[in-house]
């Protein structure tokens, strides 16, 4: 069994090679925040406030610079970044985003210098998962083969650990922190072997023909807007373009996007698809739980309920869905 | 790693006022040309240093695509009116082809094509009536309405004479004023919705349609196509969304469980009908 001491060590010599952003308690909160001092490291397995999206996709990044009347590609020293004590629940997003950008050049260059290290805590985490029957959210004996990690740390229920590996990457660091006691996981891509989760393919059909709701109508009312939700999503990834002047030229960077704002899906011609709120908020859920599912097979939300956290207008996501079960 | 963002460039080679606010741009790229293939229906993304890109229908004919391709522009906002100022051999930055097209008028299950443009809408429905006038129209009927607010609008005037000598029946009718004049280069005009067309004229049977305009006329277009009994996979419809990244990733242009610049802009109406 692995003590925490010796999980210290490995952060230790992570911090050696890596900056290190990790859950860390702070005004009450859990927040990804960057860590200097390896103790402030949360252990409990609780799902932070914000997500851990701008390690591997940042709110803004510059892709080109125009010199020499071409757009060439910026040069970016990407940052050696690690994700330490990421859940099951963000290591699926981290998955969806591995599928939504395996031709971006941008974002496969960072993902390159990223070390990801995962987290299960038993009983804390599915404490704090609430009571879900919409999502996946159980440790099951293969989940591990089916998310993306380089090292994974296990607490077992007497407070020690195991540990696996899911890549070269993550065997070499545990070696040099001395951790001979782990196994090895082979990721298998991130549908499980007995098919699409099952209620991934009812919320599917469940949202596709929701159009005419009475939900809708009724969030319209009390819903601002606010974007919030989808600035903490772990699977929100949608994106702006601009140009901004740079050293006497210009830069185009790529810019975190928000489908609750209101040029979003406004066209030259003066049409505005998602004028309403309603029209926003089942355009944010069909992003979730239709396009994605439809595109990739795996579900657009990995349950983390972090947008129900942070609305001002106390939404919930879980009673939406349970909402719109009913006829 | 080939990066599907960045732009290429292209010359103006030849730029023509359509209209008051209408400029079209015939363009090569700098490189490749030669290698550059499109299908009628696809976009190119066009940009300049500064000003943002933005999505524009190709229209010229792809039979000519190795040669070089045109764009209209419409002069309604920061990068149009910017593009509007260009001169000859001036570079915009371009990414091109994306999203899918029209289909093939020839492996479509009815032999006959009626074509339905409203205002801009006509653009993207010119590169297929280059393509088929000639061949194509010469064995089997081709229809087309064309929609637009009044005469000093309308597109392509000085192709009308090629497609009508190659038997493609144009037909135009204005909604916003009424012209004296009884023929347009050529062609026979009135004065009403695009819809009074259906009943004004002989509209072609055994045919399919292909649709594109102001979202308002999808709706009653459909309307009218299946009372004339047309059966709805047998229409498509060229859907205008805020296409952005052109690769279906952004969700700007998202529709449902589809992208608008991946898996359209053209689509079978039944896929989208619930959009519409």
């Amino acid at each position: 069994m692995i003590k925490q001491k010796q999980i210290d060590i490995l952060a230790k010599i992570i911090q050696r090679e890596y900056d290190i952003y990790a859950p860390k308690q702070e005004a009450e909160e859990l927040f990804v925040s960057k860590i200097e001092n390896i103790k402030n490291i949360d252990y409990f397995g609780k799902i932070p406030l914000n997500s851990w999206e701008y390690l591997f996709f940042p709110p803004c990044e510059k892709m080109f610079h125009y010199e020499k009347n071409s757009f060439q590609e910026a040069k970016v020293d990407y940052p050696k970044v690690c994700g330490f004590n990421m859940t099951v629940l963000d290591l699926k997003a981290l998955g969806l985003y591995d599928l939504v950008f395996k031709d971006d050049v941008n974002y496969l260059k960072r993902r390159r210098n990223t070390l990801v290290v995962g987290y299960f805590a038993k009983s804390p985490s599915i404490k704090n998962y609430q009571d879900y029957s919409n999502f996946a959210l159980d440790f099951y004996e293969n989940t591990l083969e089916h998310i993306p990690f380089d090292i994974f740390i296990e607490q077992t229920k007497t407070g020690n650990f195991k540990i696996y590996s899911g890549s070269y990457k993550g065997q070499d660091i545990l070696e040099k922190a001395k951790i001979k006691e782990y196994q090895n996981v082979k990721f298998a891509g991130l549908i499980p072997e007995e098919g699409s989760d099952k209620r991934m393919l009812e919320l599917y059909n469940l949202i596709k023909n929701s159009k005419d709701h009475k939900l809708w109508a009724e969030l319209d009312k009390i819903c601002i807007a606010c974007g919030k939700c989808s600035q903490v999503c772990p699977t929100c990834f949608c994106f702006d373009f601009e140009d901004i002047p740079e050293n006497n030229s210009i830069a185009r960077q790529r810019v975190w996007g928000n489908c609750f704002y209101p040029e979003f899906t406004a066209t030259a011609g003066g049409e505005n698809y998602t004028k309403s709120i309603k029209n926003k908020l089942r355009f944010w859920y069909e992003h979730k739980f239709v396009r994605i599912p439809h595109e990739y097979k795996i579900p657009g939300c990995v349950g983390c309920n972090r947008c129900s956290n942070v609305c001002p207008v106390l939404i919930n996501i879980n009673k939406n869905l349970n909402e719109l079960k009913k006829k | 790693m080939i990066n599907p963002y960045l732009p290429k460039k292209v010359r103006v080679v030849e730029i023509k006022q359509e209209t008051e606010d209408v400029k079209l741009f015939k363009l090569k790229f700098l490189e490749d040309q030669k290698y550059f293939y499109f299908w009628h229906g696809q976009f190119a993304q066009i940009g300049l240093p500064g000003y943002g890109e933005a999505p524009f229908d190709i229209c010229s004919d792809c039979n000519v695509s190795t040669k070089y391709f045109e764009i209209a522009v419409r002069k309604v906002g920061f990068l149009t009116s910017k593009l509007h100022e260009a001169k000859k051999n001036d570079i915009f930055y371009v990414r091109a082809p994306l999203g899918k097209g029209w289909p093939d008028p020839k492996t479509l299950a009815k032999p006959n094509l009626l074509l339905v443009g409203g205002g801009c809408g006509f653009v993207p429905l010119k590169s297929v009536i280059e393509e088929v006038s000639g061949g194509f129209s010469k064995s089997h009927k081709v229809q087309v309405f064309y929609g637009c607010s009044d005469e000093s609008n309308v597109l392509y005037k000085d192709r009308y004479n090629h497609w009508l000598e190659n038997s493609v029946d144009l037909k135009l009718i204005f909604d916003k004023k009424k012209t004296s004049k009884k023929l347009i280069a050529g062609v026979s005009c009135s004065f009403g919705l695009i819809t009074k067309l259906f009943d004004e004229v002989k509209v072609i049977d055994e045919a399919s349609a292909f649709l594109c305009g102001p979202p308002i006329m999808f709706k009653f277009v459909v309307e009218k196509l299946l009372k004339h009994g047309f059966l709805e996979e047998d229409i498509y419809v060229s859907m205008e969304r805020k296409m952005y990244c052109g690769i279906g990733v952004c969700q700007h242009c998202a529709l449902g469980e589809k992208y608008v610049c991946k898996d359209g802009p053209v689509f079978n109406y039944p896929e989208v009908k619930n959009y519409i």
